[in-house]
């Protein structure tokens, strides 16, 4: 017999299944590596963090629900790391000529028209 | 949680769209046009993968796979940042 707890949280797993399915299809059909970051990293955090309360949610409390908090925080830690991590490497290995939308001087703010701070 | 058949049922239904989502993901590990793509994509199918067994785990109440999945990300986050910053030091052409 499935009681309100448990429908709860199959509710919230479906939105965070969702979620992920989304950084899925954006990491799919983004015509560039920053959009594809951008896609990727935050939805993807907050799908795995949607995901592991709903797994709490519908555990109860005991052993399991500890490891799970354990995951989760170092899921939201560890994760946008790697994106910034990435999106460094990005700006320095790479010139300009990879973006694919067209960005005026006023509007590009500093990214890509100051010289690289990795390099000195 | 209450591990009869009708749960298990949505929790394979779960696993099955996580892993759509990860053969949507790895389509740009071998199709990115620079090498960053494919460490984002990588990053993704190991998150993915990562939520994968941890579901396996609650479902089949099998209680390491937790151990391997914290020990699993902990890999995956040294792994890419020794990537990036290998990339980051590389030269220039």
């Amino acid at each position: 017999m499935i009681g309100i707890v448990d429908i709860v949280g199959y509710v919230i797993i479906s939105i965070g299944c969702f979620i992920m399915f989304s950084a899925a299809l954006g990491l799919y059909r983004f015509p560039d590596i920053f959009m594809r970051l951008h896609a990727s990293a935050k939805v993807n955090t907050g799908g795995a963090i949607t995901i592991f309360f709903g797994l709490i949610v519908l555990n109860g409390i005991n052993m399991t629900t500890a490891k799970l908090c354990i995951l989760l925080v170092f899921i939201l830690i560890l994760t946008p790391v790697v994106s910034h991590a990435i999106a460094r490497s990005t700006q320095i290995h790479h010139s300009e000529d990879i973006i694919s939308v067209e960005i005026s001087k006023e509007q590009q703010c500093g990214i890509f028209s100051t010289k690289r701070r990795g390099k000195t | 949680m209450g591990c009869d058949d009708r749960g298990s049922v949505y929790m394979m239904i779960f696993v099955y769209i996580l892993f759509i989502a990860a053969l949507m993901s790895s389509y740009r590990l071998f199709a990115g046009p620079t090498l960053q793509d494919r460490l984002v994509s990588l990053n993704s199918v190991t998150i993915i993968f990562i939520i994968i067994l941890v579901f396996l785990s609650v479902t089949e109440n099998i209680g390491f796979y937790l151990d391997i999945a914290i020990a699993f990300i902990f890999f995956d986050f040294a792994g890419m940042i020794a990537f990036t910053k290998y990339l980051s030091s590389e030269k220039k052409k």
